[in-house]
């Protein structure tokens, strides 16, 4: 039986239990898109789907690849050079990316697509989004800014030059040291607060309401 | 052998002597390994955000069917997926606790928003596969391709759709967002759960070779490549990085969070509401008085006119003992009740407010209804899919359900209902229909 199972394998690629899972997997899709399929104008649904995985992997990708890619650093530089050009360009981009993200998230509102929607459902005007979207921005902006002069002021700090740097081959694991601990706790402190936040804004919400006599 | 270690053979695609690997094709573009030059990419990284990501979907796709119990698809005209025909609701929906839906629904489009950054970065740092030679290698290697295209399609599709059926640009969908959104979310968690058998091995064996989280104690100048001929996802030519993982990590987690805080903003109450910057919903102030909160659907939107709510109006009861009809100070010599209960939409956002009017339940007696009958509500409303929708017994029989005539200690403004308005505890705000004019009662339990 054992020859039999290899044949299975080298025909189609993979064990018998791969073939089970997919099959499961593609018969619970199957049963959604027979579903989508009943309903009106389907074939633009389905459009919408396959659009939606082109359009991010064509379109929206190579835009944010190339936010993460503008940084180059200059070849052959000393230390310092390379130390100041990261700093630049990190509080650069990262201001950039937060108000690029607010502004996908929130087109519609931002560029008042749908005006008369917002107006007849809310009874509100969707004109405050714009100037809050640039606020906001700009406040990403000014706090980076702010950091990055904190950063210059205190010296930009210039890594130990006897470590090979990161790009060299692959050497053994450096032992947990302080740094993990001190990156595990602030994952932690940062959950802690966000769960926190949560957390509070319950409680708030439900004291103020939900318990009213 | 670990049982994932185990999973992951009899998963994994194999390597067979007996066919030698594909000669590669001179690549160009992307299609050469040596074309994607981040040093951050790798098993570790996809598997982190990978990881991230899991609770947000899982929140998000049981929060979902929760809101599709919540209409109580299995009354009336109530169901708008298109028929589901496989009912999985063994349970009339509570009216206890009151923010249930509120709860329920926050998270669920807090999830969704919250959720976007990480995707995107998941993406990025996943991107090579896209243009893996040879594109196809096997049956095996193909289904698989298949599976992760309906995996990203569906994905992005839930929250695009999502995010715009919540900020009110529906012109490009051209289709029913509702029924689109659900069976969409079926396919998705089809192609998530094989995802998932697959992909788990090779998480938690990238886990195991750099420690679940030792590169988050990687800054900068420790952060060490991956070897690329473990590693597929790895550059063999990387740059010199530009930030850390734990850079970017924090980044994205940041923006996360910031969409959760703005997200999860417009459910408060006052002027703390005003942190949801940027949300749909987050807006307070404008016309000061009692009826100043948010409202769904304006009545010019709806159609209604005062006039239809005038001296003319009647509150028509049916399917009782007898018919019933009630003109609004008919209503207002019935005992009165107050109540302070959300309305709480579907597109995640919450407005407590203090309602006064006469009980479902007292309104059923009038009208001599059956013990468990159910009760379908219809609007003045003319046209649209909410303008009725069927409440069951355990909702009308809560001594807080009320038909609401004032709000805050003043009459409904007719945006808000005028002249009579349903208010149920934990009942999607849809339902709360406006602008009632019609009561039926089911024939019988």
């Amino acid at each position: 039986m054992r020859s039999a199972r290899d044949r299975f394998t080298y025909e189609y690629g993979a064990q018998p239990l791969h073939l089970l899972a997919v099959v499961a997997s593609l018969l619970l899709c199957g049963y959604g898109l027979l579903r989508i399929e009943n309903l009106d104008n389907s074939l633009r649904i389905v459009v919408w789907i396959v659009a939606c995985a082109l359009f991010h992997d064509v379109i929206a990708l190579p835009l944010y690849s190339a936010l993460l890619r503008i940084a180059r650093i200059p070849a052959g530089a000393a230390l310092k050079t390379r130390a100041m050009t990261v700093h630049a360009y990190n509080h650069i981009r990262v201001p950039v990316g937060f108000s690029l993200v607010l502004l996908l998230v929130y087109l519609p509102l931002i560029l008042r697509l749908a005006p008369d929607e917002y107006m007849g459902t809310t009874g509100r005007s969707v004109d405050v989004y714009l100037g809050r979207w640039l606020l906001l921005s700009a406040a990403g902006f000014l706090v980076s800014a702010i950091a990055y002069a904190i950063t210059l002021r205190r010296g930009v700090p210039v890594p130990d030059a006897s470590r090979p740097p990161a790009s060299s081959e692959p050497g053994e694991a450096p032992p947990v040291g302080r740094g993990w601990r001190i990156g595990s706790r602030i994952v932690l402190a940062m959950t802690g607060l966000a769960v926190l936040w949560v957390a509070a804004a319950l409680v708030v919400g439900l004291l103020t309401t939900g318990f009213s006599p | 052998m670990s049982r994932l270690e185990k999973l992951g053979e009899l998963v994994s695609e194999e390597e067979d002597a007996r066919r030698p690997p594909a000669p590669d094709p001179p690549g160009i573009g992307p299609f050469r390994r040596e074309f994607w030059r981040s040093p951050l990419r790798g098993q570790w990284l996809t598997s982190f955000f990978g990881s991230m990501m899991l609770p947000f979907f899982a929140i998000a796709a049981l929060t979902g069917f929760l809101s599709h119990a919540a209409y109580n698809p299995g009354l009336g005209a109530n169901d708008l997926s298109g028929g589901f025909d496989v009912d999985l609701y063994f349970f009339d929906w509570p009216t206890q606790p009151v923010w249930l839906y509120s709860l329920t629904q926050s998270l669920h489009v807090i999830a969704g928003f919250a959720v976007i950054p990480i995707l995107l970065a998941k993406l990025w740092s996943v991107i090579p596969r896209l243009f893996e030679r040879p594109p196809v290698r096997s049956l095996a290697h193909s289904l698989e391709r298949l599976s992760v295209l309906l995996l990203v399609g569906t994905s992005i599709f839930l929250l695009v759709t999502g995010v715009i059926n919540v900020e009110y640009w529906l012109a490009p969908l051209g289709f029913s967002f509702l029924p689109a959104h659900y069976y969409a979310a079926m396919v998705f968690l089809g192609a998530l759960a094989l995802h998932l058998v697959l992909k788990l091995p090779v998480a938690a064996a990238a886990f195991r070779r750099e420690g679940a989280f030792r590169p988050l104690g990687e800054g900068i100048d420790r952060m060490r490549a991956t070897d690329p001929e473990v590693d597929d996802l790895a550059s063999p030519d990387p740059h010199e990085p530009t930030i850390s993982r734990r850079g970017l990590i924090a980044i994205v987690g940041g923006g996360s969070l910031a969409l959760a805080v703005m997200t999860s903003g417009s459910n408060l109450l006052g002027s703390v509401r005003e942190i949801a910057l940027l949300s749909p919903r987050g807006q307070t102030g404008g016309p000061a008085g009692p009826g100043d909160f948010q409202v769904n659907k304006t009545a010019e939107q709806a159609g209604v006119a005062r006039a239809m709510g005038g001296p003319g109006w009647r509150l028509k009861l049916r399917g009782g003992s007898e018919d019933v009809d009630l003109d609004r100070d008919g209503l207002l010599a019935m005992q009165q009740h107050t109540e302070r209960l959300p309305i709480a939409c579907v597109e995640g956002w919450t407005t407590w407010q203090t309602w006064t009017g006469v009980r479902l339940a007292d309104l059923a007696a009038l009208a001599g209804a059956a013990d468990g009958a159910n009760l379908l509500v219809e609007s003045l409303q003319e046209a649209g899919a909410f303008r009725q929708a069927t409440l069951a017994a355990n909702q009308i029989g809560d001594e807080r359900s009320l038909l609401a005539l004032k709000v805050n200690g003043e009459d409904l403004t007719l945006d808000h209902g005028f002249p009579a308005r349903v208010i149920v505890p934990a009942l999607p705000g849809v339902h709360n229909t406006k602008w009632v004019s019609r009561m039926t009662f089911s024939e019988a339990a």
